[in-house]
């Protein structure tokens, strides 16, 4: 299974990184939704 | 702040700094998303200079039609939702909810297209509950609103693809000036 990313963007320092994602952050990525048909 | 109505004057500086300073919706900041990426996460977006916000997300596509879902801070409880589309087929009006979900689940769509979001965050920083209201332009249309039952300050947000990804476009806060 290929690693999840995610885009990661400060306001004040205006810095953005791709970075994989936390063992945490992934299991804190919610559910997919019901298609809307 | 008095308006002024200009004719044929040569704008001063001051003039002009002042209505540049002055506009209705003031840019936030903002950020091309990821190629590939679950989620994009924006901290330190909100503050006490504004109490409301717009983000917006376009130009960029997803890998399958997936609505993109939104959570203030790390806060994944209390999130109410309503969504009210029209499948362009048919013309037929429908609706889906979220009661005390995890995320706010219908914020906007990417789709191997084009991607979506134009919510209006309401109170985020305050130590309220928020409130967002917005529209829905993907693979139905449709109008969004809910809000999100903690009443939490929060200085960012991150928008997330369930089991799919995003690649490009940019995600785009302004406020609201107060006065």
């Amino acid at each position: 299974m290929e690693p999840l990313l995610g885009t990661f963007h400060d306001a004040i320092t205006g810095e953005t990184i791709t970075r994989e994602l936390t063992a945490e952050e992934v299991a804190a990525l919610p559910e997919p939704t019901e298609p809307l048909e | 702040m008095t308006v002024k109505t200009f004719t044929t004057e040569v704008l001063t500086s001051a003039d002009t700094n002042t209505y540049l300073a002055n506009s209705g919706l003031v840019y936030v900041t903002s950020a091309t998303v990821g190629t590939s990426v679950t989620s994009h996460a924006v901290t330190n977006c909100f503050s006490a200079t504004y109490d409301n916000y717009k983000i917006t997300y376009a130009a960029g596509v997803g890998s399958n039609p997936v609505s993109i879902q939104m959570i203030l801070g790390a806060s994944v409880t209390q999130y109410y939702l309503g969504l009210q589309y029209v499948t362009y087929a048919t013309g037929l009006a429908a609706a889906a909810g979220a009661n005390n979900s995890a995320t706010w689940p219908y914020v906007g769509e990417a789709s191997p297209n084009m991607t979506s979001v134009n919510i209006d965050v309401f109170s985020p920083f305050l130590a309220k509950y928020s409130t967002i209201s917005g529209s829905y332009a993907g693979t139905v249309g449709g109008v969004v609103a809910g809000y999100h039952g903690v009443a939490t300050s929060y200085s960012g947000f991150t928008l997330s693809v369930a089991g799919n990804t995003m690649t490009g476009g940019t995600v785009t806060v302004y406020g609201y000036r107060k006065a």
